[in-house]
C-alpha cells in the first residue's frame, strides 16, 4: 500500500550532513594520508559500533605497533 | 513540509504516574500544563515522546530505567495515543502505542484514521515514525521536547559543561566521544616499558666495554693460540716418533727377556748335569749287566706264562737284550713290572675277597649250628606231646570216631528224655484225676471209690517212680560219657596240633643240616683256594723284587746315557738361544733411554695442552663478550625501532584525536554561524529592555591538561550603556540568561530542518519576570517555525502570559491550559481556553 512518507532527514549526519562533513572535512583538509586514513577508520568504527569500536581500533593499533617490532625483532 | 506538524491530541492510561484513562485535546497555538510537583505534567510530556518513538529519552540513556518502569504500578499496561496534524497536507497521523509488562510494546499507526502497515515489522514502523517526525528520539530530546536540565547546563554550567551541553543540542558530542574513546595510555604505559627496557640494555652494553679493545685482544689471543699449537704440533710428532721406537722395543722386550731367561736356565741345567755325572763316579760295567738281564728276561717269561700272560711271555722270550736295545728293554721291564704288579694286586684282592668270602661263610656256618641246637631242643620238648596223641589215637581212635561215638550218645539222650517226659505227664495225670476224684472210670464207665482211687494211685506211682528213676540213671549215665568224650575231644585237637609243630620243627632241622654241609663244603674250598693264592704272592713277589733289583741298576746305566745326552741336547739349546739374542738386537739401556725421553715430552705437551686450553677459554670469553655486545646493539636496534614504532603510532593517533577536536571545532562554528544570529534575531524580539541589544557567541579555544585544544563558548551581549561586549552569562542577571538560553533553544529549533512544529519546554525559565514570560511567550507565537507550543511549568504566572499574550495577538491564536491537580488515579483537570475574543472554563 502506499501512504504518505516524511523527508529522510531523521539521523545525525543526514541532518547536519554531520558525517559527510566530517568526510570532506578529512579528506580536505588532511595532507597526511596515513592520518587520514586512521581518522576516517576510526570514524567508521564509531559510526558502526560506538566507542567500543573505537576501542578495538585502538587495541589493534597498539598490536601492531608491538607486533611490527617484535617482528622486525625475530 | 518542514515542521509542519503539530500535536492534536494525546490520551494515555497507565502511563507512569497516570493510572487512569486521560485525553487531552492540544490542537491549540500554546497549550500549558500547569501543575505542582507530581501531578503529572511530565507523565503527558514523556507520553508524547513514548507515542512517537516507542520509548523515552530518560529510558534509553539510563543504566536503570527500563521500559517496563514506564508502566504504572496499579495497572497492568499502559496505553498512549498521540495524534499528530499536517497543517500543509491536512493529514491526521495516529500513533497507538500499548505495552504490558515484560512484553514488546504493540504500535498501531493511522493515517486519516485509516490503520497502515499492519503486520509490518516493529522495524518497518519505527523507520515510518522517524522518517514521518525527521527525528530521532535523542534529537527530539535536545531539539523539541527542552528539558530544564539542558537550559540549566546552558544558563549555569562551567564553560566545558556549557560546551558539552551546547555540543549535545548541536548533535556533535559524538566527536567528543571519539575524541575521548582514544585512549593513548597503553601506548604510554608500553613506551615507558619500552624506554626503560633500553637503558637496562644500554646499560649491559657499557659493562662488556670497548669491543674494539675486546677485538684486539682477541687477535692477540687467537696469534698465541696458533703459536702454541705449532709447538704441540711439533711435540706429538716427536712423541709419535718414539711412541713407534717404543712400542718396537716393548715388542722385542719380552722375547729378550724370555732368551734370557731360557740361556740362564740352560746354564744352570749344564752346571747341574756336569755335577751330576761327575758325582756317578764310574761307569755300570754293561758286560755283567746284560747276561744278568737276559737271564732275568727268560724267568720274567715264564713267570708270565705262570700268570695266563702268554703274549708279554712271548714278547720277552723273543727280545735279547743288547747295549743297543737297552732302553727299548727297560720301557719293556718297565711294562713287564706293571704287569707283574697288576697280576700282584689281583692276587691279592683275590685273596682278600676270599678271606672275607670265608668269613662270612664262617658265620653263616655258626648260625646255622645255634640254629641246630634251637631246633633240637625244641623237638624234644615236643615229644611227650606226641606220645599221648599216639595213646589217645589208639584208645579212643581218631576224632571223627570219637565225634560219631558222641552224636550216638546224643541220640539216645535225646530218646531216654522223651521217655522221661512222658513218665513225668503221666504221674502228673494220675495225680490230676486222683485231685479231682473222678466217680467213674473214664476207659470203662465203671464207678471208682476212693479206696480204688488210693489203691490206683499208690500202684501207678510206684510203678512210675521205678522207671522214671531207671531213665534218670541211664541218662546220667549218658551224660557222664558223654562229656568225657568231648573232653578228649579237645585235647586231642590240641595234640594234633603240637605235633604238626613237631613234624614242621623235623623238617627245618634236616634242611639246617643240609645247608651246613653245604657250608662246610664251601669253606674248605675257599681255604684251598687262600692257600693258592698265597703260593702265587710269593712267587710274584720273589720277582717283583728281582726285576727291581735290575730295573735299578739299568735304570743307573741309562741315566748316566741319557746326562750325556741332555748334556749336549741344552749346549745346542744354549748356542741356539745366544744366536737369537743377538739377531734380535734389543738394548735395555737403549730402551730406557727412550721412555724417559717420552715422558719429558708427554709433560711437555701436557703443559702446553693446559696453557692452550687456558688461550682458548680466554678466546671464548672474548668472543662471548663480542656476540654479547653485538646481540645487545641488536636488541637495542629493535626497542628503538619499536620505541619508534610506538611513538609514531602515538603520535599518529595523537593527531587523529586533534583531528577529531578540530573537525568537533569546525562544526561547532557552523553551527554557531547557523544558530547565532537567529539567536540574536529572536532575543532582540523577546528581551524587552533596552540595556542589551545584540547577543554574539564567541568560541575561544583552550589547552586542557592533557596539551589538546579545546573550544568552550562564550556569549558576549552588547550593552548600551557603555557600548561594549560584554560575558552575558557572567553578568547578566538569572532571568535575562534564561531569555537568552531559550532564545539560544529556539534558535537551534529553527535552523534544524526536521517536521516537528512543536516545542516542549518543560519548567521552563523559573526565574524570570512576568514581562519577560510574556516577552518570551509572544516570540513564540510570533514565529513562524514555531507553530506550537507546549509548556509544562509549576508557574501559574503563565497563566497570565498566556491570557495577555493571546490578547495582543493580532491573528487567530488559541490557547489552552490544562491545570493539573494531585489524585490517586491520576490527575485531576481543569482547562481554560483562550482565543483572541473569549476565554471559557469546564473541568474535565
Amino acid at each position: 500500500m502506499s501512504y504518505p512518507r516524511g523527508e529522510r532527514v531523521n539521523n545525525v549526519e543526514r541532518r547536519f550532513g554531520l558525517t559527510e562533513l566530517i568526510k570532506e572535512a578529512l579528506e580536505k583538509e588532511i595532507k597526511d594520508p596515513e592520518i587520514k586514513e586512521l581518522a576516517l577508520r576510526v570514524l567508521e568504527a564509531y559510526l558502526r559500533d560506538g566507542r567500543k569500536a573505537v576501542e578495538e581500533v585502538i587495541h589493534e593499533l597498539f598490536e601492531e605497533a608491538v607486533g611490527y617490532a617484535q617482528k622486525s625483532n625475530s | 513540509m518542514l515542521r509542519s506538524l503539530i500535536l492534536e491530541e494525546v490520551e494515555l492510561e497507565g502511563f507512569k504516574y497516570i493510572s487512569s484513562k486521560l485525553r487531552l485535546d492540544l490542537n491549540r497555538n500554546i497549550v500549558l500544563l500547569l501543575g505542582p510537583v507530581g501531578s503529572g505534567k511530565s507523565t503527558i510530556l514523556d507520553a508524547i515522546e513514548f507515542a512517537l518513538f516507542g520509548t523515552t529519552y530518560d529510558v534509553k540513556s539510563s543504566r536503570i530505567l527500563r521500559l517496563d518502569d514506564l508502566v504504572n504500578d496499579f495497572s497492568k499496561y499502559a496505553h498512549v495515543r498521540v495524534k499528530l496534524r499536517d497543517l500543509e497536507r491536512g493529514h491526521v497521523y495516529e500513533i497507538v502505542r500499548h505495552k504490558e509488562r515484560g512484553k514488546k510494546t504493540r504500535t498501531k499507526i493511522y493515517i486519516n484514521g485509516e490503520q497502515i502497515l499492519k503486520g509490518a515489522s516493529a522495524d518497518a514502523v519505527s523507520d515510518f515514525i522517524k522518517n514521518l517526525i525527521g527525528l530521532s528520539v535523542e534529537d527530539f530530546s535536545k531539539q523539541v521536547y527542552i528539558r530544564q536540565r539542558e537550559l540549566e547546563a546552558l544558563m549555569y554550567g562551567t564553560p566545558t559543561q556549557r560546551a558539552e551541553a551546547m555540543d549535545r543540542l548541536f548533535g556533535i558530542e559524538m566527536l567528543e566521544d571519539i575524541f575521548r574513546a582514544i585512549s593513548l595510555g597503553r601506548f604510554d604505559e608500553q613506551i615507558t616499558l619500552v624506554e626503560l627496557q633500553i637503558t637496562g640494555l644500554e646499560k649491559q652494553l657499557s659493562e662488556i666495554g670497548d669491543t674494539e679493545a675486546i677485538k684486539e685482544t682477541l687477535n692477540k689471543v687467537n696469534q698465541e693460540i696458533s703459536k702454541v699449537k705449532e709447538e704441540l704440533k711439533r711435540v706429538n710428532s716427536e712423541i709419535e716418533y718414539y711412541e713407534k721406537i717404543l712400542e718396537e722395543l716393548n715388542s722385542k722386550k719380552p722375547e729378550y727377556e724370555k732368551l734370557r731367561e731360557s740361556i740362564t736356565g740352560y746354564r744352570a741345567i749344564l752346571d747341574n748335569i756336569k755335577l751330576r755325572i761327575s758325582e756317578m763316579g764310574r761307569e755300570v760295567p754293561l758286560s755283567e749287566l746284560l747276561p744278568k738281564l737276559n737271564e732275568l728276561r727268560l724267568r720274567l717269561a715264564d713267570l708270565l706264562i705262570s700268570l695266563l700272560a702268554y703274549k708279554e711271555a712271548e714278547t720277552l722270550r723273543k727280545e735279547e737284550v743288547t747295549e743297543k736295545n737297552l732302553s727299548h728293554f727297560l720301557e719293556l721291564l718297565n711294562e713287564t713290572l706293571s704287569l707283574v704288579d697288576e697280576k700282584y694286586y689281583e692276587v691279592k684282592e683275590e685273596m682278600n675277597r676270599l678271606n672275607s668270602q670265608l668269613v662270612t661263610l664262617e658265620a653263616q656256618r655258626d648260625g646255622y649250628l645255634a640254629k641246630l641246637g634251637i631246633l633240637s631242643r625244641q623237638l624234644k620238648e615236643l615229644e611227650p606231646y606226641e606220645e599221648e596223641h599216639e595213646k589217645i589215637l589208639s584208645n579212643y581212635g581218631d576224632v571223627r570216631e570219637i565225634k560219631s561215638e558222641i552224636a550216638d550218645i546224643e541220640s539216645e539222650l535225646a530218646e531216654i528224655s522223651g521217655l522221661i517226659e512222658y513218665e513225668r505227664a503221666l504221674l502228673s495225670v494220675i495225680k490230676e484225676v486222683v485231685r479231682k476224684r473222678e466217680k467213674t472210670c473214664p476207659v470203662c464207665g465203671k464207678e471208682i471209690t476212693d479206696n480204688d482211687l488210693r489203691k490206683i494211685e499208690k500202684a501207678v506211682t510206684s510203678i512210675i517212680q521205678s522207671e522214671y528213676a531207671k531213665y534218670l540213671e541211664e541218662h546220667d549215665r549218658l551224660m557222664q560219657k558223654k562229656n568225657d568224650l568231648e573232653a578228649i575231644l579237645t585235647r586231642l585237637e590240641a595234640l594234633k596240633e603240637k605235633v604238626a609243630e613237631k613234624r614242621r620243627l623235623e623238617i627245618e632241622l634236616n634242611e639246617a643240616k643240609v645247608e651246613l654241609n653245604n657250608l662246610n663244603k664251601r669253606i674248605s674250598e675257599a681255604e684251598s683256594m687262600l692257600e693258592d693264592l698265597e703260593i702265587m704272592l710269593d712267587e710274584i713277589s720273589y720277582y717283583r723284587s728281582l726285576i727291581h733289583q735290575d730295573l735299578e741298576a739299568t735304570e743307573k746305566y741309562r741315566s748316566y746315557i741319557t746326562l750325556l745326552s741332555e748334556l749336549k741336547q741344552y749346549e745346542t739349546k744354549l748356542k741356539n738361544s745366544l744366536v737369537k739374542l743377538r739377531e734380535l738386537q734389543y738394548n735395555p739401556k737403549y730402551h730406557e733411554y727412550v721412555e724417559r725421553n717420552l715422558a719429558t715430552l708427554r709433560n711437555n705437551k701436557n703443559q702446553i695442552e693446559h696453557r692452550l686450553e687456558g688461550l682458548i677459554k680466554k678466546r671464548d670469553e672474548l668472543e662471548q663478550k663480542i656476540k654479547r655486545a653485538i646481540q645487545l646493539r641488536e636488541e637495542i636496534r629493535v626497542m628503538k625501532e619499536k620505541l619508534r614504532r610506538l611513538k609514531e603510532y602515538r603520535d599518529r593517533l595523537m593527531k587523529v584525536k586533534q583531528v577529531f577536536r578540530d573537525m568537533q571545532a569546525k562544526i561547532r562554528a557552523e553551527m554557531l554561524q547557523r544558530v547565532a544570529n537567529k539567536m540574536n534575531e529572536i532575543f532582540k524580539q523577546v528581551y524587552v529592555y533596552s540595556d542589551y541589544d545584540e547577543l554574539d557567541i564567541r568560541v575561544e579555544v583552550v589547552t586542557t591538561k592533557e596539551k589538546y585544544k579545546r573550544s568552550i563558548y562564550e556569549i558576549y551581549a552588547h550593552r548600551t550603556s557603555d557600548d561594549a561586549w560584554i560575558p552575558a552569562l557572567r553578568r547578566m542577571s538569572d532571568g535575562q540568561k534564561a531569555i537568552l538560553a531559550l532564545s539560544f533553544l529556539a534558535a537551534l529549533f529553527m535552523t534544524t530542518p526536521h517536521n516537528i512544529g512543536v516545542m516542549i519546554l518543560d519548567e521552563p525559565l523559573p526565574n524570570i519576570d512576568d514581562a519577560c514570560k510574556e516577552a518570551m511567550v509572544k516570540m513564540l507565537s510570533k514565529l513562524k517555525e514555531v507553530r506550537q507550543v507546549v509548556i509544562a511549568t509549576q508557574d501559574p504566572r503563565f497563566v497570565r502570559v498566556l491570557e495577555e499574550g493571546v490578547k495582543s495577538s493580532r491573528e487567530e491564536f488559541r490557547g489552552v491550559v490544562y491545570k493539573l491537580r494531585h489524585s490517586f488515579h491520576g490527575p485531576l483537570v481543569e482547562v481554560k481556553e483562550y482565543t483572541t475574543t473569549t476565554s471559557t472554563t469546564h473541568h474535565m
